[in-house]
């Protein structure tokens, strides 16, 4: 029995679009312990590594609660109110002498996220407001026309295929339990799983369509064409085009005929296509002959309320606050919630983060932005978060505030400052899906070279259930190092023995001038010219050769070379 | 009471998202217990038994390991030197190597959920389903069309993986 002491509060997981319900008990004192309650999506209250580790971010203690100014290598604290008061006087200051932008997180509820466009309407529209969302959120969502598909596991259960766009089970771990009981019911239910590497959710595929980085679009075409035509059998040329043999093409194909339902989830790593949009797009068509539904898997918990709101408000995006300030700097740049620096390289960030006179950062911990921040104000850690979220399926989801008296959210904060109560009728913004919205043309993206004449090895980045070091939520007890204290590239035998490194040993990846150190993992499963790291690496995402082009920002799966490193003394 | 479950893993089951090592992790006071092995190409997490005639317990020179009445192999923190012995002693390397906080982490089959009559902490969260506490025989198993591939790890076939 727990003790009459024991704290309990019941949130939602913000760390993808499942958003499962969590259950976070603490006794004073001890560490919390988070899972998920009873029924729901999983069924068994089974929540992943990512939803557990939430505790991580109760009382830390190395949450920032007032905030600091910096001028130079000097740093004064300042309390919330001196915090804020500077903030107002930056602000007017900034506005004064140009414009000023904004971005806000996507994951911050969708309240927050309409509060702090309550204030920048209260600046005469002088305000370049943004949403930060991943580039695949927002590529999924407009490939699915900024819509959502309820997905319940009742919906499922009457799916008798499942076709897998990624690796489902890295990314969103919780929907594994529901998907395999579907698989092991009857022998006739199949599982076909189409990515660009071999990863976990390949091991259970009944029929795994291993496609070539942005080669997604091919194969779909194909199979879309098969699926429209009387045809029953795949042809040689199509066979070919995807690079597999005819044996293994039909396979594949039998499985996504011979469902009566086919269920598509699909999930995107930003290396693996840099047009997710129409692989999103050419998936809901098939889903649609084969009478079953798509299931897009997004990043952020949040990450439809926030597409809603950027549509229905017109707010910018990253890409677009960065094609701005390529043309003339901002004033001042805040972000509210987010860091872009652990994301991206300098050099794609530096009309933002170098051009702006004044930086202003709200975020619950030190990050790499700090260093560079004016003014840095303390913000609640995603378990502090209040309001509502709309997870993946276009369900309202209620955030409770825990440890509320600690710090105001966003929504305080923004209103205080801009004299406006709430009003409910702001909540349209995220209930009303957007209207206007097309099927996104099909993008052609030229193909990248890179400066490596050596290079022979393709660097995807994918996803893992397991965040580690501290670009993720958690910066002191870290879990995750003992899984992964640094960084890893998997690589295939054959490929570490060309490298000249083994299991365990360290390597370096170089990519145009830059170089990024990682210990060697080897993967019998994984193709000679192919190496893998994880994305939730701030090194990793940092050394990838992000671009902005046509106003969206994109990162195809580089060339790399790899160079073995032996420390001093060693033979 | 004696508690005659075990943790099984569904070896057709687990996603290799080391939820069990999380929910372990922070119902241990932060201590990494479980371990992981890879078997071909598959990683799996290694579970303590909870052997009947534990090596371990044989192994302790200061007598910090012991069978309780549950059944369960724990661990006296008071008597526990780190030294380390019961690391090599067990036959299926369930006790992690690293020293932590100068003694071996050890699982102790969350003693406490049990007692109230649920699963282990690594078990419930399992989102995969791949981990099961159960009381079973490899005959009850068989007729559930399972086999006991190795020790407590199920697999619904022999020789082959899914």
């Amino acid at each position: 029995m727990m003790t009459a002491k024991t704290m309990e509060w019941k949130t939602h997981c913000l760390f993808c679009s499942l958003c499962c319900p969590v259950e976070i008990r603490q006794q004073p004192g001890a560490a919390g312990f988070a899972c998920q309650p009873p029924g729901g999506l999983n069924g068994s209250g089974a929540l992943c590594g990512r939803g557990i580790g939430l505790v991580d971010l109760l009382d830390h203690p190395h949450q920032i609660r007032g905030g600091f100014s910096q001028q130079g290598q000097s740093r004064t604290s300042l309390s919330r109110a001196d915090a804020m008061q500077e903030f107002v006087r930056m602000t007017d200051e900034a506005l004064q002498e140009g414009s000023l932008a904004i971005l806000m997180d996507g994951n911050l509820s969708c309240e927050d996220l309409v509060a702090i466009h309550q204030w920048c309407e209260s600046k005469n529209h002088a305000v370049s407001l943004g949403v930060y969302l991943p580039p695949t959120d927002f590529d999924l969502l407009d490939g699915f026309s900024g819509d959502s598909m309820p997905f319940s596991a009742e919906d499922l259960s009457s799916c008798d295929g499942i076709l897998m766009i990624g690796n489902v089970f890295a990314t969103h771990p919780v929907l594994a339990r529901t998907l395999l009981d579907l698989k092991y019911s009857h022998p006739r239910n199949l599982f076909a799983v189409m990515d660009t590497y071999p990863g976990i959710t390949s091991t259970f595929a009944n029929s795994f369509l291993q496609v070539s980085p942005d080669g997604h679009q091919k194969a779909l075409d194909g199979i879309l064409a098969l699926c429209q035509s009387t045809e029953a059998s795949v042809s040689e040329t199509f066979a070919d085009s995807v690079g597999m043999d005819i044996i293994q093409a039909e396979k594949f194909f039998r499985v996504l005929r011979q469902s009566r339902r086919l269920g598509v989830f699909i999930t995107a790593e930003a290396t693996n296509n840099v047009d997710w949009r129409s692989v999103v797009s050419l998936a809901q068509r098939i889903a649609s002959i084969q009478g079953g539904h798509l299931w897009p898997l997004l990043v952020y918990g949040n990450a439809l309320g926030a597409y809603r709101i950027s549509r229905n408000l017109h707010l910018l995006r990253l890409e677009q606050l960065l094609e701005q300030a390529g043309k003339k700097p901002f004033t001042a740049f805040v972000q509210v919630g987010c860091d872009v620096s652990v994301a991206y390289p300098d050099e794609l960030l530096r009309p933002l983060l170098s051009n702006s006179t004044r930086q202003i950062l709200f975020t619950s911990f030190q990050s790499r932005g700090c260093s560079q921040a004016d003014l840095v104000i303390g913000f609640p850690t995603p378990v502090q978060y209040g309001g509502t979220l709309i997870n993946g399926a276009g369900a309202e989801k209620q955030l409770t505030t825990i440890h509320a008296a600690l710090l105001p959210g966003a929504k305080e904060w923004f209103l205080n400052l801009c004299g406006k109560t709430w009003a409910p009728k702001w909540q349209d913004y995220w209930r009303n899906s957007p209207a206007g919205l097309t099927q996104p043309e099909r993008l052609s993206i030229p193909a990248r070279n890179t400066a490596e004449a050596k290079a022979t090895v393709q660097l995807q980045a994918v996803a893992s259930p397991v965040h580690f070091e501290d670009g993720t939520f958690s910066h002191a007890e870290r879990w995750t190092v003992h899984m992964e204290g640094q960084g890893q590239l998997t690589l295939s035998p054959a490929l570490a023995r060309q490298a000249g490194v083994r299991n365990g040993e360290s390597l370096v990846a170089v990519l145009d001038g830059k170089e990024i150190p990682l210990v060697c993992r080897e993967d019998a499963r994984l193709k000679e010219n192919q190496a893998l790291a994880s994305m939730h690496n701030i090194a990793v995402r940092r050394f990838l050769p992000w671009e902005l082009t046509g106003g969206r920002l994109h990162c195809s799966a580089p060339m790399i070379q790899l160079k073995a490193q032996r420390e001093k003394g060693d033979i | 009471m004696e508690i005659r479950q075990r943790v099984w893993i569904d070896m057709d089951r687990c996603i290799e998202c080391k939820s069990c090592f999380a929910a372990c992790y922070y119902g241990h006071h932060r201590q990494p217990i479980v371990n992981y092995a890879s078997i071909g190409s598959v990683t799996l997490p290694i579970i303590c038994r909870q052997c009947d005639e534990p090596t371990c317990v044989e192994a302790c020179p200061y007598e910090a390991l012991y069978r309780n009445d549950q059944g369960i192999v724990k661990r006296s923190l008071a008597l526990c030197r780190g030294c380390g012995s019961c690391v090599p002693a067990c036959p299926f390397g369930t006790i992690p190597s690293e020293m932590y906080r100068h003694q071996v982490p050890k699982c102790d089959l969350c003693e406490d959920w049990v007692l109230q009559e649920l699963p282990p902490r690594c078990v419930s969260s399992c989102p995969g389903g791949a981990l099961q506490f159960l009381e079973i025989t490899e005959n009850e198993l068989e007729q559930q069309g399972q086999f006991a591939v190795s020790g407590r790890t199920l697999s619904r076939h022999l020789w082959k993986r899914r």
